[in-house]
């Protein structure tokens, strides 16, 4: 029963895996991946030679991923538990609605819509406010810009999985805490976050192997891919979605890929490990 | 005794009545949570309004909440695309509606498969379904792998394939069924002499429903959004599905944009698609339209059916 995924697995994920040995190889498209001649670490002298460039994206991959999966994480749990504590349910419910509207909008169509607000002479927020900025070309703002853009399309939707815990506490320890004079805060304190943390150390933790991967259109539709932004929004995907289109040398987006995979395997290793010797019941393996 | 003891305080807990401070404390709360709800909610609905704002408008006074003048014209100019627009809807519904189903089904099977303790290979089977979360060959080599191998270019199979079974997905599913179908139902059955097949069929598939119903509209949307692998993959115009549309739209904008010297004979090929405010609007609008309506539906099984227990078996 298992065998049309176990195949899906094998050709679509397993495969490409071992085409990364194309980090190694002068890769020549017509030969194809395997039948190229291997090159030794040849890739990974580029690498060097545009250190610059990589040592950019690689520090952006990773700032924003700490910066979202922070703020994130953070902003996921208290709508969770401020929603959780809301009197007004069917208001929540309503709320809550169209709160997550934003999660089923590709990026296609979202970076229109943030054009809508940054455009220079058209842009919502310079007619609002009377200014005259020109957020497509500094990259200054960006970071910016894309906390935002990131907090408004995850947020309701990324709550929903916290809810669904708040949903299974039992009832009786807040009862318990009532009869014995806890206010709202101290059960919060107490109660509620204490068994939030299992969920936000298992999602904490699938989240780390993907530290080196970008949530792609984020980075590569919402800035039009724009070159004069690259310095704070160029990240490792959007880099190599880019090249497919452009290079007819493969080298250094190969280098790169293979430095993403390894370095995300290790992450993932590692922060396993440290949870495990902390909480071994929240281990992922 | 003690049961009705603890009843009662519930019944404080949950009254209508709330003490001074409470209400202070929850006017503050729901003012918090509204002003979010805004925040998401407003650039949805500048989508809406900009969509059916005069042209001229957009040009003159920018994008705005209350447009001066309203008008059809950017609604008309995405029915102008006529054919191209069905073809287009055509693509990305087959795309979503097949790939939701070979995912769901593919993914049901193999999270029956894993929950399944006596199974000799569940074990292997996890471990083999972790590691592409831990490792994976990234973008180049499956592009690679996908156009060179498979010879998948220009062929949808490209879309849908890559995107049918998550790791994440296939957990949530172990999940549902090891949480909240009663293993003693499958034994149940199996006593009774049904097979894996028709337990899985007629027992453990109708009872997954929740969580099928999330997992596959979450799957759905994927589809519907993906404008990755379309980039990627698919060139041929009548094989374009939606989102690839809403992408070329930008890059015309941008080729207009950068290229100052583009000549009026080349301004004037591009024809229908020199992007207005308003149309563009207009086709976004078409574009994410379906997804939100259809998603209030959808909405009551996302808490009950999304849930993530232990990764391990």
């Amino acid at each position: 029963m298992a065998l049309p995924g176990f195949l899906i697995l094998f050709f679509i994920m397993y495969v490409p895996m071992a085409g990364l040995v194309m980090a190694f190889k002068k890769f020549d498209y017509a030969l194809g991946i395997f039948a190229s001649p291997w090159n030794g670490l040849d890739n990974f002298q580029f690498l060097i030679q545009s250190w610059k460039t990589f040592i950019t994206m690689t520090k952006n991959t990773i700032f924003y991923y700490v910066l979202f999966t922070a703020v994130g994480t953070l902003l996921n749990v208290t709508l969770a538990i401020a929603i959780d504590q809301m009197r007004l349910k069917r208001g929540a419910k309503v709320m809550q609605t169209l709160m997550i509207i934003p999660v089923f909008i590709s990026y296609a169509a979202v970076q229109f819509i943030v054009y809508a607000f940054l455009a220079k002479d058209t842009g919502l927020i310079n007619n609002a406010f009377g200014l005259n900025i020109s957020f497509y070309s500094k990259a200054a703002y960006w970071p910016w810009i894309l906390l935002i853009v990131k907090i408004w399309k995850d947020t309701g939707y990324g709550s929903v999985l916290y809810m669904s815990v708040l949903a299974g506490i039992d009832t009786t320890l807040y009862e318990a805490a009532d009869i014995d004079g806890a206010n709202k805060w101290q059960q919060i304190r107490h109660i509620t976050i204490p068994s939030l943390i299992p969920m936000v150390t298992v999602m904490l933790l699938l989240s780390v192997g993907n530290v080196m991967r970008s949530d792609t259109g984020l980075f590569y539709q919402v800035t039009r891919n724009n070159g004069i932004l690259y310095s704070t929004t160029q990240v490792i995907d959007s880099y190599v979605l880019g090249q497919i289109f452009k290079s007819s040398n493969f080298g250094f987006p190969a280098a790169t890929s293979f430095f993403q995979s390894i370095v995300g395997l290790l992450l993932m290793l590692f922060a396993n490990w440290m949870v495990r010797k902390i909480e071994p019941e929240n281990a992922l393996f | 005794m003690t049961a009705m003891a603890t009843k009662k305080p519930m019944k404080i807990h949950n009254g209508k009545r709330l003490n001074g401070k409470q209400v202070v404390g929850q006017t503050i709360l729901t003012f918090f949570v509204l002003a979010f709800t805004v925040f998401c909610f407003a650039p949805v609905l500048l989508t809406f309004i900009s969509a059916f704002t005069d042209e001229m408008t957009i040009n003159q006074n920018g994008f705005s909440f209350w447009p001066e003048k309203w008008s059809m014209s950017g609604m008309n100019s995405v029915l102008k695309y006529g054919n191209k627009l069905f073809t287009s809807y055509g693509v990305t519904i087959f795309v979503t509606v097949f790939g939701t189903l070979f995912g769901l089904f593919v993914m049901s099977m193999y999270a029956y498969s894993i929950s399944r303790r006596d199974f000799r290979l569940s074990k292997f089977l996890s471990i083999f379904l972790l590691i592409p979360m831990l490792f994976n060959g990234g973008q180049l080599s499956g592009y690679m792998i996908f156009t060179k191998y498979y010879g998948l270019k220009n062929n949808l199979l490209a879309l849908i394939l890559p995107l049918c079974m998550t790791t994440m997905n296939v957990i949530i599913l172990r999940t549902y069924i090891a949480n909240s179908i009663p293993n003693e139902l499958m034994e149940a059955a199996k006593i009774d002499g049904a097979g894996d097949y028709r337990t899985f069929f007629q027992i453990t598939l109708p009872l997954m429903k929740p969580s099928l119903a999330a997992v596959g509209f979450m799957l759905a949307t994927t589809y519907w959004n993906d404008w990755q692998n379309a980039l990627l993959y698919i060139s041929k115009d009548n094989l374009k599905p939606l989102q690839l549309l809403l992408v070329n739209i930008q890059k015309n904008i941008s080729f207009l944009l950068n290229n100052t010297n583009v000549p009026a004979s080349v301004r004037a090929a591009m024809g229908g698609a020199i992007p207005q405010y308003s149309a563009t609007m207009a086709t976004v609008l078409v574009v994410i339209g379906p997804i939100m309506v259809v998603y209030p539906f959808f909405q009551k099984y996302f808490i009950k059916g999304l849930t993530v227990g232990s990764v391990k078996g």
